[in-house]
């Protein structure tokens, strides 16, 4: 199953409980319009994505595993270390902070990563420690009524939380919906235009007909070609005068167009 | 070797008697223009046919309509058939060189019909140049290939119906196919 039909939600999965009614608007439809182009965008941009870093890691794979030889110096190899020293030598001040500012960007998102995986162990074992402490305190009885009504208010949240996350699931997937229309609309329109537009069926017309010209052309050059080839290879070999030797016919041949 | 690219003539070959070739391919090409033809009219017969003979199977008894019976018994007859093979060509044929002096085949290929005084061609000459196709072909193509023997490059039709056939485009030969042919040879 595709990532695109896991994303869809159907009708059967939400609960009987929650209401929903569609409303129609100009601005609730292009709402809908705008999240359905923007997620079927990042969608259609994380797919490529993925795969324009697995092409990187390829070209690095190769670049890191061979060193590079200079055609007219065999003498000369490098390896991508040093092609990379010799890089940031060539290069202009402004392209170094360029490039020092995707990098840093980068590692800042390396570092974040690296700085979640340290703190997640901590997180629980502190959770680990504080969570009997909490429930000890829980249970004195002076706090109980703070508790209940906590409970109801937590419930309350998560209640709202979970009735936002069934609308944003049903809104995201009539997005999807108004979004894969409006494309293929688009499309076609475009291609109609393209099919009925007289400019463009005459240059598309002038193209196959300067082909089809030139084939013919082609076709006939080597036609007479092949006819100087074989009057000239029979009259070699009976010995017969050459060709040029033969009068050309002296008619006007735009005259003989009509009798 | 007498015949070598450098010996063949480069020139603008417009209005020369047409080779062997040029020619052959022409008749190749009216021949496929002449099946196409047949094709569709067969195509239109037969379908016609077949819809008479449901009728027939749907209970409309043909024998009130001896007409009808007539024509069906004349389409399907083979003497009707030769008779109207040979129409259909004769009109394409004599249509097509009368009023532009090329058929379709020779058109494509650039070639023009003519009389030996430079002339086109007029209904009787082509009638005649048509029929003279007969002893042309009945010879196994001995009266067409007669043209590499000829200085005029006249098969036995032209010289039966006092014709040439010449180029009518800034005919030159190719060059470059000409250096790969010679290439090739031993």
């Amino acid at each position: 199953m595709s990532n695109k039909e896991n994303k869809k939600i159907h009708n059967q999965d939400l609960p009987t409980k929650f209401n929903y009614r569609r409303e129609t608007g100009g601005f609730k439809s292009l709402a809908r319009f705008l999240i359905g182009t923007i997620g079927l965008g990042l969608e259609e941009f994380s797919e490529r994505l993925d795969k324009w870093e697995q092409r990187s890691n390829e070209f690095d794979f190769i670049i890191s595993s061979e060193t590079i030889n200079y055609q007219d110096q065999p003498d000369k190899t490098i390896n991508s270390s040093s092609l990379y020293m010799e890089s940031i030598k060539s290069d202009s001040l402004r392209e170094n902070l360029q490039f020092a500012l995707i990098g840093l960007l980068i590692d800042s998102q390396d570092r974040i990563e690296a700085t979640s995986r340290i703190l997640q162990p901590i997180g629980s074992t502190l959770n680990r420690f504080t969570r009997p402490i909490i429930n000890t305190v829980g249970r004195i009885p002076v706090i109980t009524p703070f508790r209940k009504g906590y409970s109801s208010l937590v419930e309350r949240g998560e209640d709202e939380f979970n009735r936002l996350i069934l609308l944003g699931r049903i809104e995201y997937q009539k997005s999807h919906q108004i979004a894969e229309i409006a494309i293929d609309d688009t499309f076609e329109e475009t291609v109609d235009y393209l099919a009925t537009n007289q400019e463009i069926q005459e240059l598309i017309q002038s193209q196959s007909v300067g082909f089809a010209g030139e084939v013919v052309e082609e076709i006939r050059e080597r036609a007479v070609s092949t006819d100087n080839f074989i009057d000239g290879t029979v009259r070699s070999f009976l010995k017969r005068k050459p060709r040029s030797e033969i009068p050309t016919p002296q008619f006007d041949i735009e005259s003989t167009k009509s009798i | 070797m007498a015949n070598s690219p450098e010996n063949i003539p480069l020139l603008n070959l417009k209005g020369y008697y047409a080779g062997l070739m040029s020619r052959l391919l022409a008749f190749i090409l009216d021949c496929m223009i002449l099946s196409i033809i047949f094709l569709f009219i067969g195509w239109f017969v037969s379908i016609t046919l077949a819809l008479l003979q449901n009728l027939s199977i749907l209970g409309i008894d043909f024998d009130n309509l001896p007409f009808i019976t007539k024509i069906i018994s004349v389409i399907t007859d083979p003497y009707f058939i030769s008779v109207f093979i040979f129409s259909i060509i004769f009109i394409y044929y004599t249509f097509f060189t009368i009023f532009s002096g090329h058929t379709p085949g020779k058109a494509i290929m650039g070639l023009r019909v003519i009389s030996t005084k430079g002339k086109g061609i007029s209904f009787g000459r082509s009638t005649l140049r048509l029929i003279a196709y007969i002893p042309t072909l009945l010879s196994l193509g001995i009266g067409f290939f007669w043209l590499i023997f000829d200085d005029q490059r006249q098969a036995w039709h032209d010289t039966l119906a006092g014709t040439f056939v010449v180029y009518t485009w800034e005919a030159r030969p190719d060059e470059k196919f000409l250096k790969n042919v010679f290439s090739d040879l031993p």
